[in-house]
């Protein structure tokens, strides 16, 4: 069994329940109505796009194509932390890029190959949206962790130099901020792993079932992904950090970004 | 050449011209008072001998060694920097103490817990000090803490930044004729009276 095809123009359908929303904002002067409806077309054109482009990848369904679409969300998630965060794109990119690239990478050939057992560990059926999966929730932790960690120290400049003044060494001295900032990374996704399938069911289960799978298949793999991505959120965090504040101070130890 | 020296410092802050081709001499166990008038930069004076405020142009060099990157580690292993605010690290008072401790640079010092209790008696805190969480503590206690630190690491060079605020005078007094009885280059920053008369020279621009 699988999910009913659902026809291209029908999706507009849900546009009749945006007419009251939007005059009920306009009604009572709720500013929303301009950022919901390009909200709304944003998606619709970028989902659009990726659509098509990976109707195209599953087609090829070749190690090379689908590796080089992989970096290209690598890279796209990275360029999001660094601007999100502040951080010079010019000396930061390549950092946070392998900050947190590596350790998804690296997770996400583990999980095809022992923990789902694939035969092709690169198919994309499998490789781009658990990997897509993966980055998304790495990088929102990453904005946290790092906005954490750079955040406190500048706040807490006094007590850092004193730290260092008691000669602590760097790592030393930036050690509290450095815990604050896995704890904050970690903090929402313990908080989801914890009450997942009680509030919500998952999105990739919901994709699951409505495609056709048992819901115990779904389930195993929900687990699957949850464990990975707590896993890869953990590391990404540590490598980016560690990564990132090789250029972050000066020869006298003093903050420069 | 003198134990610690400024030479030819210039400072900006804010668009502000600080400091312009300012030189200072101190020699060893010289006790310095820093008295300029307020936004003169005293402040940021003895953080650039820290390292923690970089000049512009200008050279400092502590016991023969010039300040730069390669050499301000060794430069902070000499000096004993007590602010006002006396930023402690946080967690529980006795923990904070046995990790200072514990840094590679500091590792050469004995220390017992007993030496920190006398020393608590000596300062006027109280003794479950030790278990108590240094936010938990006002100010001024936090302050004697870090005095306390400051003795135990036994520096050469003591920096003692506006040290006075919020301690009543017969404290003060105890506190200050105390420190200036060590054998120690003292450099202090502050307006109290408390320091006139005791044969600090003055320093003032």
């Amino acid at each position: 069994m699988g999910v009913q095809e659902i026809p291209f123009y029908t999706p507009l359908l849900l546009l009749i329940f945006v007419v009251p929303m939007a005059i009920i904002n306009n009604k009572l002067g709720i500013g929303l109505n301009k950022r919901i409806i390009y909200a709304l077309f944003r998606m619709t054109v970028q989902l659009v796009l990726v659509g098509f482009f990976l109707q195209y990848i599953f087609l090829f369904n070749n190690l090379w194509v689908n590796s080089a679409y992989i970096l290209f969300m690598i890279g796209a998630a990275g360029l999001s932390t660094v601007k999100t965060c502040g951080l010079t794109i010019k000396n930061q990119f390549i950092p946070i890029v392998i900050g947190f690239g590596v350790p998804n990478l690296v997770m996400i050939l583990f999980i095809n190959q022992f923990v789902i057992g694939l035969d092709n560990i690169f198919d994309a059926q499998y490789y781009i949206p658990l990997m897509g999966m993966l980055l998304g929730n790495s990088l929102s932790g990453n904005i946290i962790g790092i906005n954490t960690f750079y955040n406190g120290l500048r706040k807490n400049e006094r007590q850092y130099q004193y730290r260092l003044a008691l000669s602590a060494n760097q790592w030393d001295s930036t050690l509290p901020w450095y815990k604050e900032a896995i704890i904050a990374c970690m903090n929402p996704i313990i908080a989801s792993t914890e009450t997942i399938g009680l509030v919500s069911l998952p999105g990739m289960m919901t994709g699951q079932i409505l495609g056709g799978s048992m819901p115990m298949t779904a389930i195993v793999y929900q687990i699957v992904i949850m464990g990975a991505i707590l896993i890869s959120r953990y590391f990404g965090i540590h490598f980016s950090i560690l990564l990132t504040r090789k250029q972050a101070f000066d020869d006298y130890d003093r903050l420069i970004i | 050449m003198a134990y610690l020296e400024f030479r030819n410092i210039q400072l900006k802050y804010d668009q502000r011209l600080i400091f312009s081709g300012f030189n200072l001499a101190i020699e060893r166990q010289e006790k310095v008072l820093f008295c300029a008038p307020s936004g003169r930069g005293k402040t940021s004076l003895v953080k650039m001998l820290l390292g923690f405020v970089i000049p512009d142009v200008g050279e400092i060099s502590v016991a023969g060694v010039t300040l730069s990157g390669a050499t301000v580690n060794q430069i902070r292993s000499k000096i004993t920097y007590v602010s006002q605010d006396a930023d402690l690290p946080k967690g529980r008072v006795s923990d904070v103490f046995a990790d200072v401790f514990k840094y590679q640079v500091n590792r050469h010092l004995s220390y017992h817990e007993a030496v920190l209790s006398e020393w608590l008696t000596t300062m006027a805190l109280p003794p479950d000090t030790l278990e108590r969480d240094v936010d938990a503590l006002s100010g001024g206690e936090r302050q004697r803490l870090a005095l306390i630190l400051g003795i135990l690491l036994d520096r050469d060079i003591w920096i003692l930044d506006e040290i006075t605020t919020g301690l009543d005078l017969e404290l003060k007094t105890k506190i200050v004729e105390l420190l200036l009885g060590y054998d120690k280059t003292i450099l202090v920053v502050s307006h109290d009276e408390i320091y006139q008369n005791r044969g600090l020279r003055e320093v003032n621009w």
